[in-house]
């Protein structure tokens, strides 16, 4: 199965060449040149991971980071930055980020890591459907 | 060193990382670009191996987009080369107008973060003043923070500079008068401690909806 990715960065260049390199590697990519667009994006699709610029117009990394987490726990978020520094790293993951990651990007190895995204969202997935289910028994008292 | 001598050492330092963080940031954009154009070039020569056709087009595409990247990564550099020099003198004639475009292109992605981008006004015949042009851009790129953090709802902030008598003006209008009012802490006292090296007055007028600096 496909992974599917949201691509998230101001610069058109690079999200269309990046965007190019990851179709050839048979991943799924949707891209975006804000956080807004972005997060009405993720409102009505679900993806793998969404890889996203830590410093955009209109809303910063980490606070584009938090909202998507608040709405949608499951989905995987890598931040990709030109601004890498111990303590931005931290305030990422704390935030919830999946990971990190300082341009420019090996996409190899950040392929690695939209594959690990894929595999950590279908169990947290699996996790909710079971935790449905478990609710929906306890209702009728079972 | 006094102890305002230390403040200003520190807001000096401050105001350099600032300004340094963020052409940083543009100086790895380029780079993340000519990274994924040879890393595509890369892409390419396999499917070569593979057999797979190659369009010239295509080729010369990317060519012209790491062209265009390199001459984005030396006006970036040119820039900051220029920042640089800003700390050469302690006094020197400076073009006020000059100095409101210089920090609107360097510090354009945290102005792009804080919304819509000034409009900037300034008249066709030079205004100078004979200042610290570090410490003078400091402060327009302080008072411009705060005007883009006060801007009013549906308008846009403009920097207007201009002469009030003899004394070079620098206006930062379209703001919400709500957020200029007494006890939001304007002028900070870092604010007011710059202002005070350059001899310059900063006010707040609510009424108008501006922030008003003005150069000896």
């Amino acid at each position: 199965m496909k992974e599917r990715v949201l691509l998230v960065d101001d610069e058109v260049e690079f999200l269309e060449i990046m965007a190019e390199r990851m179709r050839a590697r048979d991943m799924e990519v949707t891209t975006s040149t804000s956080a807004t667009e972005a997060l009405s994006l993720i409102a009505a699709e679900s993806y793998d991971a969404v890889i996203m610029d830590f410093m955009m117009p209109e809303m910063d990394g980490i606070q584009a980071l938090k909202t998507i987490k608040e709405k949608r726990p499951e989905m995987q978020i890598i931040l990709l930055t030109g601004h890498a520094t111990v303590q931005k790293g931290v305030e990422a993951m704390k935030a919830g980020a999946m990971d990190f990651v300082e341009k420019p990007a090996d996409l190899d190895a950040l392929a690695k890591k939209i594959k690990k995204a894929h595999h950590q969202k279908a169990v947290i997935v699996q996790k909710q459907s079971q935790d449905k289910v478990i609710e929906a028994l306890r209702k009728f008292g079972m | 060193m006094r102890d305002d001598s230390q403040a200003m050492a520190i807001e000096g330092v401050r105001f350099f990382g600032e300004m340094s963080a963020s052409i940083s940031h543009e100086i790895k954009n380029v780079l993340a670009i000519v990274n994924e154009n040879a890393g595509l070039l890369q892409d390419m020569v396999m499917m070569i191996e593979k057999g797979m056709p190659l369009s010239p087009e295509r080729l010369s595409g990317l060519a012209r987009s790491i062209v265009r990247q390199v001459k984005r990564g030396d006006r970036i550099v040119k820039d900051m080369n220029r920042f640089a020099h800003s700390t050469d003198h302690p006094s020197e004639t400076v073009d006020i107008g000059e100095v409101i475009h210089f920090i609107s292109v360097l510090a354009a992605r945290l102005i792009a973060m804080k919304g819509e981008p000034p409009e900037i006004d300034v008249p066709a015949t030079p205004i100078t003043a004979v200042t610290n042009r570090f410490f003078l851009e400091d402060l327009v790129w302080t008072c411009l923070c705060r005007a883009m953090d006060a801007r009013a709802p549906d308008q846009t902030v403009c920097i207007v500079a201009e002469k009030a008598g003899n004394a070079p003006r620098i206006r930062f209008c379209g703001l919400s008068g709500d957020c200029l009012a007494s006890g939001t802490g304007f002028p900070s006292p870092r604010e007011t401690m710059v202002a005070g090296l350059l001899g310059a007055q900063l006010k707040a007028d609510k009424d108008k909806g501006e922030i008003v600096l003005i150069l000896p």
